[in-house]
């Protein structure tokens, strides 16, 4: 069966987050997690007992859907606990389509939550002990994020000034949404002087360490017609991965994002230009110039010139991360569900003033583990289903 | 000097860390294991600032096609370049590498 018969198949029928920021102590994943899906069910005009598909990662549960079944009394038919890191929740959607399409579910959860922030501000992992890294001390994922930056560098000539540019524009946006975490200005001196952690990154190359949770609920597009909110239709979606540790990475300039990417926008059979709003992956700078060039934005090695001089900031020639993103938004342990969050509210046209005028199409992408694992997403209106 | 361990593909030649049973690249089992001479080039490299100190952490090519994480010794991490050429050493717990 041809993959492009999941297009238009399933839409998002409803989104929410659950409190962010810092809740403070006391407070578990699961009662975010809650936050999230309540919000996401009545946002669709669904209830819990609609729900027979359950989609979850997470670094603090081992058997992470059954957790969350028995948190919210879901009993599914269909449960995937498919952990690609910060990409998970972007390949749910795929995984959910297919599920939907295949009639193993109808009504489909996908949910997460992390308290990283209230339980310490480390980042708390479940990532097993690599032996051959361990003797040399990098600082995880930090400076394997680092060596890919410096790499790029090298070979491209990109420089440190373009890297904070994507700092800085994630700011601009973040001043415009309300809850951001980050909302007081940054410019590209400010990014260059802050504390250095893995050269050529410093800490505003590197996104926050925040609590929250965010849920998204998926239903076939038939079905999402007839309830509450216009639907947000899956147009396109792939997922790869080609590595795990980054020494394995066969080109630190490259990431699998050029297969993720080109099997989503092949199902939706739309391209690079036809994209009103990006919202990609931003745990360090350097991921949304890599994620550029290998989504075809730009050429290869054309990232750090594509982002200069506020190109992706508001008002620029491309909406990149328009409500801040990890740099600047939220960033609970892993992004993926906020991605789609706001792609949903920018093609719903209730991002207030951080709205694109007359989004159509959004394209999603998630990355997970040291530049490892890469899931991408095309969404759109129904008009432009 | 000798250099880490690798292992070699006797059906497509691919050079392989760390060990494996099955050839990632051809699929094959027919892996032989080999030392490394030691000689290799930094990929790239990063340091990593930390309170007892800055440390470098790089990744190096090894001159037998395979590459590995490792660290620098002998000089100033922020010197370190990527395109050195670097040779291994044995530092009594890990194998590190010297500018050469």
């Amino acid at each position: 069966m041809p993959a492009d018969r999941l297009r238009g198949a399933v839409a998002v029928a409803g989104v929410a987050e659950s409190r962010l920021g810092e809740v403070g102590p006391g407070v578990t994943p699961l009662e975010l997690i809650g936050e999230a899906a309540a919000g996401a069910l009545e946002d669709a005009g669904l209830s819990k007992n609609d729900v027979d598909g359950l989609f979850t990662a997470s670094a603090y549960y081992g058997l992470p859907t059954v957790n969350v079944g028995e948190e919210l009394g879901i009993r599914p038919r269909y449960s995937d606990s498919t952990n690609l890191g910060g990409a998970s929740f972007v390949s749910h959607l795929l995984h959910a389509a297919a599920a939907i399409h295949a009639g193993l579910c109808e009504v489909a959860l996908i949910v997460y939550a992390s308290t990283q922030r209230s339980d310490g501000g480390k980042l708390k992992s479940v990532v097993e002990v690599n032996p051959q890294e361990a003797p040399y001390r990098p600082r995880y994922p930090v400076s394997m994020f680092a060596l890919a930056a410096a790499r790029h560098m090298h070979e491209f000539g990109t420089t440190r000034d373009q890297l904070a540019e994507v700092a800085v524009a994630a700011r601009a946006w973040a001043r415009l949404t309300p809850n951001a975490f980050e909302r007081g200005p940054l410019t590209i001196a400010d990014v260059l002087a802050s504390r250095m952690v893995s050269s050529p990154l410093t800490v505003r190359d590197c996104c926050l360490v925040t609590d929250g949770g965010g849920a998204v609920v998926v239903t076939s597009t038939q079905r999402a017609r007839s309830l509450r909110r216009a639907p947000v239709v899956l147009l396109g979606a792939g997922e790869a991965h080609w590595h795990r540790a980054i020494a394995q990475m066969p080109d630190l300039t490259t990431t699998a994002a050029v297969d993720s990417g080109a099997r989503a926008f092949a199902m939706a059979g739309v391209g690079p230009a036809d994209v009103d709003v990006v919202q990609l992956y931003d745990a360090f700078t350097i991921n949304p110039i890599l994620f550029l060039e290998d989504l075809g934005f730009c050429a290869k090695g054309d990232g750090g010139p594509f982002v200069a001089g506020g190109a992706i900031a508001p008002g620029g020639r491309l909406a990149v991360n328009t409500n801040g993103g990890g740099l600047s938004y939220t960033h609970p342990g892993m992004l993926g569900i906020f991605l789609i969050v706001e792609a949903v509210r920018q093609l719903r046209g209730e991002a207030g003033e951080r709205q694109r005028p007359g989004a159509e199409i959004a394209l999603v992408h998630g990355n997970g583990g040291a530049l490892s694992a890469q899931a991408t997403a095309i969404l759109g209106t129904l008009a432009a289903s | 000097m000798t250099g880490p361990d690798y292992q070699r593909c006797g059906d497509c030649g691919a050079a392989i860390a760390p060990r494996r049973v099955t050839c990632p690249v051809c699929g094959s089992r027919r892996l032989s294991g080999q030392t490394s001479a030691g000689r290799g080039t930094v990929y790239s490299t990063t340091t990593v600032h930390a309170r007892e100190g800055a440390r470098n952490v790089v990744l190096v090519d090894l001159d037998e096609g395979f590459r590995m994480m490792s660290e620098v010794v002998g000089m100033a991490s922020d010197d370190v370049r990527i395109g050195m050429h670097v040779q291994a050493g044995d530092d009594g717990e890990r194998i590190v590498f010297h500018a050469c």
